[in-house]
């Protein structure tokens, strides 16, 4: 690996453990059994790693958004989909944490990061639409859009929320609750079956909390 | 929103539980659950597949133009990426060969969903294009001549009758 790269990856580990702003060049420096100097040879400090950090993010996050747009999933990977979401989310969750505190710093960024929740409601309206087509769920077109704002804003909030509410549970955990509230919505809307996609909703997850626990 | 019949919600809502519940046991013991979760699905799709056929051999004609749709050939560069996560993620969850040969049986089960979704589609149309009797007598008078199959044919008779008898 170059060592840009591993400037980044050892950045980010360190930003999601410690928080960003507990982090400085040096202990990423540090980390890295590198000196100051020779880090700054590659990053001129913290400023250029974050937005370096930011563009990959910004890439990757994108590609697995428009996936579903470009073409239906299978109904039975939709939520392994959410998953991923979620992971995605969480690989980047420093961001996610300090949004206000970040957008304000690095004022470029904040448009960046707003088209990207906006595309995030694009693809859960797409999702949602697409479960709707093929039946599975029955849903009316402004319920539908209110369901997709209503899917990105829990996304891109689970963080914070997570942080404040529950900061003991480890990350899988609330991944877990995460995905299961989210999908757990869709309830209501299962074409004649409501009772019984909840029962297997609920059993899954309890299922995966017992498997993550026991690790 | 949906103006799917009944009976297709049914097959797709099946079709998604069945996923969630191969997963779902994947973390646990439960490999009959598999099993039964898959007898399930296919004794759904063999009664779509009942009443497709049924629907076929009224309007044969109509299905012996019919092409089926199979896996168009989109650009799959970005799901391809996405497909392989899929796969990590889907083993990250804990699951098992098993719950990979059941999630290919339900791909599997999708793809012939798909195939006589379309059929049964292509079906309605040409029951409903039948439908207004003036211009389409001919086409019922040689659905019903081209049947072969003796023992029906004065049943299938009876319904092709119908739209003269209105007028």
């Amino acid at each position: 690996m170059k060592t840009k790269d591993k400037i980044l990856q050892a950045s980010l580990q360190l930003f999601n453990e410690e928080g960003e702003q507990d982090v400085t060049s040096v202990d990423i420096a540090n980390v890295l059994d590198m000196s100051p100097g020779n880090l700054y040879y590659h990053f001129k400090g913290k400023d250029p790693i974050i937005r370096q950090l930011f563009l990959d993010f910004e890439e990757e996050f994108k590609m697995v958004l428009q996936a579903p747009i470009e073409k239906s999933l299978e109904l039975s990977d939709n939520w392994v989909y959410f998953y991923i979401l979620f992971e995605e989310v969480a690989d980047f969750r420093f961001f996610y944490r300090n949004l206000q505190g970040l957008v304000e710093r690095y004022g470029d960024l904040e448009q960046r990061f707003r088209s990207l929740v906006n595309l995030k409601i694009k693809t859960m309206a797409s999702i949602i639409f697409d479960l709707d087509k093929q039946g599975f769920i029955d849903i009316g077109r402004i319920e539908a859009e209110q369901m997709a704002e209503r899917f990105a804003q829990q996304l891109t909030y689970w963080p914070t929320y997570h942080s404040l509410m529950a900061p003991q549970l480890s990350l899988p955990v609330s991944i877990h609750n995460g995905v299961f509230s989210l999908i757990s919505q869709l309830t209501p809307y299962v074409s004649g079956g409501s009772a019984e996609f909840l029962a297997l909703t609920t059993e899954f997850r309890d299922k995966m909390l017992k498997g993550v626990k026991r690790k | 929103m949906s103006k799917k019949p009944k009976k297709d919600m049914d097959i797709a809502r099946k079709v998604w539980l069945a996923g969630i519940g191969a997963y779902g046991r994947a973390i646990g013991d439960a490999q009959d659950a598999y099993a039964k979760m898959g007898k399930e699905t296919t004794r759904v799709f063999e009664e779509l597949v009942d009443r497709g056929e049924g629907l076929e051999g009224t309007v044969a004609s109509v299905a012996k133009n019919y092409t089926p749709k199979m896996a168009e050939q989109t650009v799959r560069t970005t799901m391809e990426t996405v497909g392989d996560r899929m796969d990590r993620m889907k083993a990250a969850l804990g699951i098992t060969e098993a719950a990979a040969d059941q999630q290919d049986q339900i791909e599997g089960i999708e793809a012939r969903l798909d195939i006589i979704e379309g059929k049964v589609d292509e079906i309605l149309a040409a029951v409903k294009a039948m439908a207004p009797p003036a211009a389409k007598k001919t086409a019922a008078k040689k659905t019903a001549t081209t049947k072969t199959v003796t023992k029906k044919a004065a049943a299938k008779k009876a319904p092709a009758k119908r739209p003269t008898a209105k007028k």
